[in-house]
């Protein structure tokens, strides 16, 4: 076998490698081992200074070459996965900036959930996997990456997964009974509402308006969702009317409610503020220590089982040969 | 409409090496020659495309393959014609002749040019 000849087997080989089955790869090596060998010796017998480079160069590039046969080993699955991914990609494309611009534009917009930014990292993750990929491990890693984001994208689109508030939120009150302890202007309305039963004392809620933004941002950056309702009160006492009060109720995400009362707006965000000493000063370093060992334990072993399940993937999309026609190793 | 069925024709391979496999079994080399041969140079293209053409003609049942053992040289792979694969030659070939015959009657030479050029 001519050297030139032995270099283009290897390079087509190392290029395939992984894209075809093993069973199918071999039986093409030794089609075009056979193809150049009698090219070679032809171009030999025909008085050819160099009869393997020839050879090699009328056969056309590797690259080329690699990309006709996976091209012609196309399988309809093969198209139909990719559709799904690729159609699945433009339409996050398309409502990621579209979601940007409402934003920006109008102050009480949602911004961007968490949820749909996962999505959109499975979808490309797992586009990824499919289209270029060539190692195993590589493959894995991405395969199993794209199962845990969309995964968990389901879980929390569902309600499946309460991802909590970020540590530090913790030392807000969490139910209406909590607050009474927190809030010491609870204690007072507790005891005008006692008085209420001697019809003595009016109590009544006016009305009740949104605030018009949907999250607080805390002082190291985290942006928290909360949905916040204004309950302005008016409470007559023997017919001497006090003052409105303004009791601002927030409402967690995953159900989770917190009342904090306070004169105005600024006052309650203010006193939020002072309620998370510890969201002031955690860094991500404090914030890893302070996992605990049986959490670390159950990262690590979803994470393996994601990687033992993005090998499986792996492993099942190079059977089918999962690589879109025209994409093919450009 | 004419320009796209030629261009469809030009890179129909397939058509080609069914016509070519239909004096008899060949392997991948020999039906490049054959090609090239038969059409005085005029259809050459990189060899390598014919395999992906040999392996989708073989997965839809046009051709069949098999492997033959040689002394001293890499095995071979013969591809046969299938009744299958005869049958869309005949669908390809009256294609390509209704084209011909359309092409050449806008291409021949008008009569005029015939008797002497353009009046």
């Amino acid at each position: 076998m001519h050297k030139e000849v032995g270099w283009y087997l290897v390079e087509l080989e190392r290029t395939l490698a992984g894209k075809v089955p093993d069973e199918q790869l071999q039986s093409l090596i030794a089609e075009v081992e056979s193809h150049l060998t009698e090219s070679s010796t032809a171009l030999s017998e025909s008085g050819e200074q160099e009869p393997g480079l020839k050879a090699a160069k009328e056969f056309g590039p590797v690259r080329r070459f690699a990309s006709q046969v996976l091209e012609s080993a196309a399988s309809p699955s093969r198209r139909l996965v990719w559709g799904i991914v690729a159609a699945l990609a433009g339409v996050w494309l398309c409502v990621i900036p579209i979601w940007i611009m409402l934003q920006s534009e109008r102050p009480g917009f949602e911004p961007i959930p968490p949820t749909l930014l996962m999505a959109g990292v499975g979808i490309l993750t797992a586009g990824l996997a499919i289209w270029r990929s060539r190692t195993r491990l590589f493959g894995s890693l991405l395969a199993g990456s794209a199962i845990g984001a969309i995964s968990l994208t389901g879980f929390a689109v569902f309600g499946m997964l309460d991802l909590g508030e970020p540590d530090g939120m913790t030392v807000l009150p969490r139910t209406h009974a909590d607050a009474s302890k927190w809030i010491g202007e609870k204690q007072k309305l507790e005891s005008i509402q006692s008085r209420l039963n001697d019809a003595r004392v009016m109590y009544s809620y006016e009305h009740t308006e949104p605030l018009p933004f949907k999250e607080f941002k805390t002082p190291n950056g985290w942006r928290v969702p909360v949905e916040v309702m204004i309950d302005k009160s008016e409470i007559w006492l023997n017919e001497v009317t006090v003052p409105d009060h303004e009791t601002a109720r927030l409402t967690w995400r995953h159900g989770r409610k917190a009342f904090l009362e306070a004169e105005s707006e600024i006052e309650w965000r203010e006193m939020l503020l002072n309620s998370l000493p510890a969201a002031k000063s955690r860094t991500i370093g404090e914030q890893l220590r302070s996992f605990s060992p049986q959490t670390l334990g159950w990262s690590g072993a979803c994470l393996a089982a994601l990687w033992i399940l993005g090998f499986v993937v792996d492993t099942l999309r190079r059977s089918l040969q999962l690589r879109p026609k025209r994409w093919a190793l450009r | 409409m004419i320009y796209s069925v030629f261009m469809r024709f030009r890179g129909d391979i397939e058509a080609l090496v069914l016509g070519v496999l239909q004096d008899g079994a060949l392997h991948g080399y020999e039906i490049s020659k054959r090609i090239r041969a038969a059409s005085e140079g005029a259809l050459s293209y990189g060899e390598g495309q014919l395999y992906p053409v040999l392996h989708a003609l073989e997965s839809g049942g046009h051709v069949r393959a098999e492997w033959i053992a040689q002394t001293g040289k890499p095995s071979r792979k013969v591809y046969a014609i299938t009744p299958e694969g005869l049958k869309e030659l005949d669908k390809r070939r009256a294609t390509w002749q209704k084209f011909a015959t359309g092409i050449s009657a806008i291409l021949a030479v008008p009569p005029t040019a015939k008797e002497g050029g353009h009046a």
